[in-house]
């Protein structure tokens, strides 16, 4: 390390502020996996930290024991693996396509979708409108409706405005067409905002449970895992808070190692089973979030 | 090129992924084994109807003929009905609990007069004379209630609310009864002050549960400890020969009752992070065990209970008291109660409603009742010599699980639709509908230290502790499912009374040394001002009156 005291100083402090936000972020996980595997009666005192008290693989068993949560699973990773990709390549395109000042209409097009970002129909007439295209109680509701979004549309297009030129003009007198040109010069240099767009897609995608409601509820074939879970979740919170009828005289047996699931603990084992695929899909990214090697590509 | 051809063909490949997962899924509809099918959606969120059956749900198949098809809700249920009205396609048969109202408003329900009368041998026994209860302001009925009381009979072991008290502290105090609120705060202060601290946290003599729509168990307390049966929002009392709706948002007994707990506060010893806590905040407190007293229902705390009756030592749980401020009289109990404003209908888009409704009428018999109530003689209960129902104890055992209970054995999917009241007694007279109010199980599964509590009372069950219902009740009984039209004046009203009850409330409790009475005027200077009290007071009145009128008037 070169640099004066001052330059010492200042990155003490900056890394212990990054440890900060660290445990800041991290710590609260790291309780939410210890409630998860610690009994459910035994939570229910409070006071559990970083380490479960009575270790307890119950309320992941409970979850996992529906056999339609396979199923579930299944219909998850889909609509995350198609709408993530196919989200962000036609995003992509549009964005692309907004960018070009040739093209005439760009400008009322991009009015349009900003229109979207501020005014909806509002649940009934969308419902109408998804029942009348065929997309009630069918998977394709899960990708179609949302295959280019507004605000994802102008974080793209600001990217490849920021490109060179020079670049697309380089290879429009090589004799490439607009096709050929997005896919091979315009793609690869926006790896780092497609990433990061692919990522949250993909997080939406995965922990989105609306749509399943509110459109496929009926079909249990089309079920996903956060819509599994939220049932789960929620007839676990109803037999909880009871109600004049909930037989409160026949809630079982409680002592330690007795399998009451509370809510909260599922709700625990809940967060850290959905947090746990997206977690993993992170590393496979990460390589992408570097600067897209523009430099040396043009010589203004 | 290439690559271009790669990412084509990738997406084709994930095109055909999509069409496969649509077409891979086999006919839904298919009836299985010549049984009808009727759908249903139930607003209660429960797990999907376990594809294997369950031994209740099979032999109602077996006995009509009919199997369900189940859809529960998930989310918000509000929302879930609009998206079902404005869809238009109700299932065959409906029951979305307390927005009942906005599908009747939708002209989503079909009569039932004509079915009953033709085919409904068992709605005519349950609801006999009392029929004219479930009519709608049409004068048609449109749905069977969750629960109806089956005779007059009330047969309960537990109580309903009340003063709850760790066991501990009565100990300690020689079994009392305290005569009032008064006493019994003396006595939980005192013994906070010989036992500050519990394992190690600080002794509290009181809190309050104030999380969200359970806030009730603060905000009722003038109602309770005036020693009125659970009428919700608002005491209704005998005035001049009927039936009368007094407010206690700014009564007499609100100003006492705030005042002595804002006597407990001063004390140092009122749980005052209660006002900020959650639900599961509240019961990872009691379940500290250093909670000495609260008013709640026992419902809202149950598991709590249990699980302190089970652990060393065991002298942790609460015990609901019948104590209410001095110059009241204690009625904490009521009658059984009636949820005429919620139930089962057969909607317009069935195409069979006279099977659908034969359907109703079986869960409606007695027959079904013991089964959903009590499961089946020789695996889930017997019958002593006297006719009696009774269980072993691996039959307890059994029906202590409440997993088995719910999807195994299948209770939880038909214990809300077409029920008979869990505290009346079947035709025979001495039989309680749920097992749950069967004294022969009540002892059966009594804990030693439970016992020792009720031996030191001289009592029997914890219903014993409190007065007998006022009979005269049945006629209303309870205020709270009076619906207020969402939106209305009276809505609008009610929400504002809540809110400023919500900050006043905590205001009051933690007043300063000398100044409960200035926080009191403040609150009540901003009360009055708010508008349309009086006609919230004559739309319960009205619709209180309206009930009186239908169950057969004074």
């Amino acid at each position: 390390m070169k640099g004066n005291v001052y330059d010492h100083i200042f990155d003490t402090v900056k890394i212990l502020f990054l440890l900060f936000i660290v445990a800041a972020t991290l710590l609260p996980f790291i309780n939410i996996l210890a409630i998860s595997l610690n009994d459910p009666m035994d939570t229910m005192k409070g006071g559990i930290g970083l380490l479960p008290r009575y270790f307890t693989w119950i309320n992941y068993s409970d979850i996992f024991k529906n056999s339609i949560i396979i199923r579930a699973t299944i219909n998850s990773i889909l609509r995350t693996a198609i709408a993530g990709l196919l989200h962000t390549f036609c995003t992509a395109m549009v964005a692309y396509t907004l960018t070009r000042s040739k093209f005439l209409l760009r400008i009322p097009i991009a009015m349009i979708y900003i229109f979207t970002m501020y005014i909806d129909g509002g649940l009934i007439p969308t419902f109408f409108l998804y029942r009348a295209l065929g997309l009630v109680n069918s998977f394709h509701v899960y990708w179609i409706p949302g295959l280019t979004s507004a605000w994802n549309l102008l974080v793209i297009r600001t990217y490849i405005k920021g490109l060179p030129e020079s670049l697309i003009e380089s290879a429009q007198m090589e004799g490439a067409n607009e096709f050929y040109i997005f896919m091979r010069i315009i793609l690869p240099l926006s790896m780092p905002v497609l990433a990061t767009i692919i990522l949250f897609t993909a997080v939406w995608h995965w922990n989105y449970w609306w749509d399943t409601f509110i459109f496929n509820s009926s079909d249990l074939e089309l079920t996903t895992l956060q819509y599994e879970l939220m049932k789960k979740i929620q007839s676990a919170n109803a037999s909880f808070s009871g109600s004049s009828i909930s037989d409160a005289f026949s809630m079982a047996k409680t002592q330690v190692g007795g399998s009451t699931v509370t809510p909260k603990s599922l709700r625990a084992a809940m967060t850290i089973i959905v947090s746990i695929p997206i977690i993993m899909v992170y590393p496979f990214l990460q390589r992408y979030f570097v600067h897209g090697l523009t430099i040396g590509g043009v010589k203004e | 090129m290439k690559k271009q051809l790669k990412i084509i063909s990738m997406l084709t490949l994930l095109t055909i992924i999509v069409a496969g997962s649509l077409y891979a899924r086999g006919d839904q509809d298919a009836t299985a084994g010549g049984l009808k099918q009727y759908t249903i959606f139930l607003g209660r969120p429960a797990e999907d109807y376990p594809k294997e059956g369950t031994i209740l749900g099979n032999w109602i198949e077996e006995k009509t003929g009919v199997r369900l098809k189940w859809e529960f809700p998930v989310g918000d249920l509000r929302q879930k009905v609009g998206l079902i009205i404005a869809g238009g396609d109700y299932p065959d048969l409906i029951d979305c609990r307390n927005e009942n109202q906005a599908l009747y408003d939708a002209g989503a329900f079909i009569p039932l007069d004509d079915l009953i009368e033709k085919y409904g041998v068992n709605a005519k026994k349950l609801y006999g004379k009392r029929i004219d209860m479930l009519r709608k302001d049409d004068g048609h009925i449109y749905w069977f209630p969750q629960l109806f009381p089956y005779g007059d009979k009330v047969q309960r072991t537990y109580e309903s609310l009340g003063l709850y008290v760790q066991k501990r502290v009565l100990k300690e105090f020689g079994w009392p009864i305290p005569k009032n609120l008064n006493e019994a705060f003396d006595m939980l202060i005192e013994y906070c002050k010989r036992h500050p601290e519990t394992d190690g946290n600080k002794t509290y003599a009181y809190t309050a549960l104030t999380a969200g729509w359970r806030e009730f168990a603060l905000t009722n307390a003038p109602h309770v400890f005036s020693g009125h049966p659970n009428d919700g929002v608002a005491d209704v009392d005998w005035v001049g020969g009927k039936w009368k709706v007094l407010p206690y948002w700014a009564n007499e007994a609100a100003y006492k009752v705030y005042k002595l707990y804002n006597k407990i506060h001063l004390a140092g010893l009122y749980d005052t992070e209660s006002f900020v806590m959650d639900y599961d905040q509240y019961l990872a407190k009691l379940a500290s065990g250093s909670i000495l007293a609260f008013c709640d229902q026992h419902w809202q705390f149950e598991r709590v209970r249990n699980l302190l009756r089970d652990q060393e030592p065991k002298d942790r749980w609460w015990v609901g008291l019948p104590v209410v401020m001095e110059g009241y009289k204690e009625n904490l109990e009521g009658p059984l109660d009636a949820q005429v404003s919620e139930g089962v209908g057969i909607t317009v888009d069935c195409k069979d409603p006279v099977g659908a409704f034969k359907y109703l009428d079986f869960l409606l018999s007695e027959e079904c009742q013991i089964a959903k109530q009590w499961g089946f003689q020789g695996t889930d209960f017997e019958i002593d010599e006297n006719g009696l129902y009774y269980r072993t104890p691996e039959q307890i055992e059994r029906w202590d699980d409440t997993k088995f209970i719910d999807y195994k054995f299948g209770q939880r999917y038909w214990i809300e639709i077409c029920g008979w009241h869990h505290s009346s007694c079947y035709s025979d007279g001495k039989n309680a509908v749920s097992h749950r109010s069967q004294p022969a199980v009540f002892y059966a599964r009594l804990k030693d230290t439970e016992k020792e509590v009720l031996d030191a009372y001289g009592k029997k069950t914890w219903y014993d502790f409190f007065n007998p219902p006022d009979m005269r009740r049945a006629k209303y009984f309870p205020l709270w499912t009076i619906k207020l039209p969402t939106g209305g004046v009276e809505d609008i009203c009610l929400k504002r009374i809540e809110e400023i009850r919500r900050k006043y409330i905590p205001l009051l409790i933690m007043a300063e040394p000398g100044k409960y009475d200035a926080v009191w005027k403040e609150f009540l200077d901003v009360f009055n001002k708010i508008p349309d009290k009086e006609k919230l007071v004559a739309y319960y009145q009205k619709n209180l009156d309206d009930r009186v009128e239908m169950s057969g008037g004074y």
